[in-house]
């Protein structure tokens, strides 16, 4: 221990009180700068709020609203908040006001990140059709932040039309972006849905497709819940591919009608597990009493998850707790548990003997009774 | 003996210029992750996971021993956490107290005969319960076997492909859910867990199970843990994360992706440093198997912890955590300067070995060998002051480094905050920091008595923070 200490302590001394002033002068900016941002802000929030209700747009604006992202922010937030006439008249006011093409020229590559991001965070949510374009060229930028607001911005405007590239664009992009961009699919709700039952028809034809991204735009087709769907996802349901087979499995759960049924009583044999876990759910969501039987042959599957997807479907059959109070009374255990435990978290047992109890109990009431007294 | 003396104080300053070195490299390292984390953060919409049916689902599993005071808070911010699918499950573990009583009471919860897959072995469990409420809240009482125990039990009662593990007694940020699972669904085939970042709850204000605003807690040594969690979780674990070598999520908040916890055989049992233990098992089992892993820490994923409010408890929690490093440190031998380990072997590992595992040793030697040195003149007395001094400012320098990284988060601007944090800077290096080496020294070498958990002694984070 035998270096020039004077020089190290006056560096240290230095330091110490160089941090502790500066942090003392970060502290105090900061607190101004949230004074006067919130004040900004407060101001236009009553500005904007105040023109709503008395729905005239102003001949113009006071000097700098139009260029200041603080106004840009509480005008998409007002956008978000509200609907019908309210919103379309925001709309109105932010084109008047000339802010998306201010927005679009903010998401120039020269502008620092941050700040392309912040304008394309409003104008995703206050674009009009005129900056189509230039979102459509967005979706070829190396940030893929940057592609997920164009995507939302696209999805917003409805552009179908940009459906296609979107799915390839898909087909590179990390899960991330490619939920994001799911998501954005759902919004366009069913206007949407042509342009992605033809790009996956034209997967189907491919030698080498993308399969995840085929088996999203089946869960994005599901969805949206169109039953015009159903003939694609049939030939998904139909495929050799496990992952199309779920996706399209689910996504027959919500757009599925009677044609959907005997495909999925056929996805019930399928070997892979995952297949027949998702097909039995589909079902159980149709409701028809004539499942009951079919899905119960699936409390006695291998797979656990099949077991507790077939109990659960049950619940939601007419007559399907008697195929559980079945189960729960034949010899196989394992089918006893998955339907025991559904006839307990669904709330009949409980029923069952509450019923008991006050007397007015039928047969199958006393038979669910001593089964909940017995297990 | 001369000799001796004199090569041990060049050591201490040897070990000394390396430590603020590295914490220094640690603050640089954070500050540029920080600012990366912040862009995504604000401009990678983590609102829109919130509305996502592809959002990948999450069980928070919580261990519960005699929890009684803070449960209901806890459970309650958590069942109002912002995220699409999740669902919670409470491990009582053996409780004293009426911590299931309540929950029974609260929640409306009712016996179920759930089947469990006992996927890691635990201690033997009583009864599963479910509410009648529409919260997915599901209760596993089971005999006690300890927090790691209780965490396996919750676990295997678990349902979705992640778990969320965290503590009975904290408060999640509403959002810090959906930010961490951010990070997951950015690259999911790679990441295997994020941390997030904890904070002392103590004296902030709360409204309806939501912390509202941060302040600086009244006593020092609160004051003193607050500014320990800022320097860890802001100005070091950014910087971790960013070369993909985090030693250690922590305990309050940590998700896993489940199968790999069931792989890895679940928590150890009994271990007193469970997360870290988990967490360099998970970086060795995925080493050893050469996956292409990464295990992130997310600064804006925000959890509100109870830290000691006492010397006694904070004397408990410190020999506690010491005692988990020291049987991780045996444990994780092999991982130390092993390249098949990658930079967790080493660069992570060896620093926690070198820099929290050994650090109390060297300055409690140091507190009785450099003065002998000074006696029989081996080193000058004015060398010594000089060395002495300049540890309390490179001290200070750290702090203030991490407190300016903190602004990141905009809390503490009042003046009369900025004013106690300036204060436990400069003072926590005149007595409380060394009370706490000798702590750390008991663990190491103490008897009986620092074996044990001990109880923690909440005050329930109602009483904690300032409720509204």
């Amino acid at each position: 221990m035998n270096p020039s200490p004077n020089a190290l302590l006056a560096g240290m001394a230095i330091a110490s009180a160089g941090l502790t002033l500066v942090l003392l002068v970060a502290k105090f900016v900061h607190r101004q700068a949230l004074r006067v941002s919130g004040v900004r802000s407060a101001h236009y929030v009553a500005s904007i709020g105040e023109l709503v209700s008395r729905g005239i747009l102003p001949t113009r604006l006071p000097s700098g609203w139009a260029r200041d992202p603080l106004f840009h922010d509480a005008l998409a937030d007002y956008r978000l908040l509200l609907t019908g006439k309210e919103r379309r008249f925001v709309d109105e006011l932010a084109t008047a006001a000339g802010i998306p093409p201010i927005l679009v020229a903010r998401t120039r590559r020269r502008f620092p990140k941050s700040a392309r991001l912040r304008a394309l965070g409003c104008l995703v949510d206050l674009a009009t059709p005129a900056q189509i374009n230039h979102l459509r060229a967005l979706l070829a930028d190396g940030d893929a932040h940057v592609r997920i607001h164009a995507i939302r911005g696209l999805a917003r405007l409805n552009d179908t039309q940009s459906i296609p590239f979107m799915l390839e664009l898909a087909t590179r992009a990390r899960p991330w972006e490619a939920a994001r961009l799911a998501d954005a699919l759902v919004d366009m709700g069913s206007d949407g849905v042509p342009a992605i039952q033809e790009w996956i028809n034209s997967q189907l034809q491919d030698q080498d497709p993308a399969e995840e991204v085929v088996a999203l735009a089946a869960r994005v087709l599901g969805l949206i819940g169109d039953p015009t769907a159903e003939a694609t996802l049939l030939a998904l349901l139909r495929s050799d591919r496990a992952a199309w087979k779920v996706a399209a499995a689910s996504s027959l759960e919500q757009t599925g009608g009677t044609e959907s049924i005997e495909a999925l009583l056929d996805a019930l044999d399928d070997r892979e597990w995952r297949v027949r876990a998702r097909a039995v759910v589909a079902l159980g969501a149709m409701a028809e009493p004539r499942l009951g039987r079919p899905i119960s042959a699936l409390l006695y599957d291998p797979s656990w998850w099949v077991r507790q997807n077939a109990a659960s479907a049950l619940s939601s059959i007419p007559g399907g707790d008697d195929h559980l109070l079945a189960a729960v009374r034949g010899p196989d255990p394992y089918a006893a548990d998955a339907a025991l435990n559904q006839l307990t978290v669904a709330g009949v047992l409980a029923v069952a003997v509450d019923r008991v109890r006050s007397g007015s109990a039928t047969a199958r009431d006393h038979q669910l009774a001593d089964v909940a007294s017995s297990s | 003996m001369t000799t001796f003396l004199s090569g041990f104080s060049a050591l201490v300053w040897i070990y000394f210029v390396a430590l603020q070195t590295i914490l220094l490299l640690l603050a640089i390292g954070s500050a540029v992750a920080l600012h990366r984390d912040r862009r995504q953060a604000t401009f990678g919409r983590v609102e829109d996971m919130l509305t996502s049916d592809l959002a990948p689902p999450v069980s928070i599993v919580v261990p519960a021993y005699n929890e009684s005071a803070g449960i209901l808070e806890s459970i309650r911010s958590m069942s109002m956490v912002s995220y699409p699918r999740f669902e919670i499950v409470v491990a009582n573990d053996g409780s004293t107290d009426d911590t299931l009583e309540k929950l029974i009471s609260e929640f409306e919860m009712h016996p179920v005969p759930y089947p469990v897959r006992a996927s890691i072995p635990t201690a033997q469990v009583r009864q599963i319960y479910k509410t009648r409420l529409p919260i997915p809240l599901t209760v596993v009482d089971k005999v006690n076997g300890g927090r790691a125990d209780a965490l396996n039990a919750a676990i295997n009662a678990s349902r979705y492909p992640y778990i969320l593990a965290t503590d009975a007694d904290v408060i999640l940020d509403g959002s810090a859910l959906a930010q961490a699972m951010r990070l997951v669904a950015e690259d999911r085939k790679r990441t295997v867990g994020v941390g997030g970042n904890i904070r002392p709850l103590n004296g902030c204000r709360m409204i309806h199970g939501h912390v509202v605003e941060a302040a600086v807690p009244e006593s020092l040594i609160e004051r003193y843990q607050l500014l320990e969690y800022v320097r860890a979780f802001v100005a070091s674990r950014p910087a971790w994360s960013a070369i993909n070598c985090l030693p250690n999520l922590s305990g309050a908040f940590g998700v896993y992706s489940r199968d790999v916890v069931v792989e890895v055989g679940g928590y150890t049992s009994g271990h007193f440093g469970e997360d870290l233990d988990m967490t360099m098992r998970v970086h060795r089992y995925l080493s050893d198997t050469n996956s292409d892993y990464r295990l992130v820490y997310s600064p804006a994923a925000v959890v509100w912890t109870e830290v000691p409010p006492t010397r006694k408890i904070l004397r408990r929690q410190r020999i506690r955590w010491h005692r988990g490093l020291m049987t991780a440190v045996h444990d994780f031998r092999s991982s130390f300067f092993n390249p098949r380990h990658g930079t967790v072997g080493m660069l992570a590992w060896p620093m926690m070995v070198l820099f929290e595992y050994l650090a109390p040793i060297i300055e409690f030697l140091g507190w009785f060998l450099i003065p002998l040195a000074m006696v029989t003149g081996s080193v000058s007395p004015v060398t010594v002051g000089a060395f002495f001094v300049m540890a309390l400012l490179a001290g200070s320098v750290t702090s203030l480094v991490a407190l300016l990284l903190d602004e990141r988060f905009g809390h503490f601007n009042d003046p009369r905050e900025t004013l106690k944090l300036l204060t436990i800077v400069f003072v926590e290096n005149l007595g409380i920091r060394q009370i706490t080496v000798w702590w750390r020294i008991r663990a190491l070498f103490g008897g009986a008595s620092t074996k044990t958990w001990g109880d923690m002694e909440r005050r329930g984070v109602a009483q904690l923070a300032k409720s509204a």
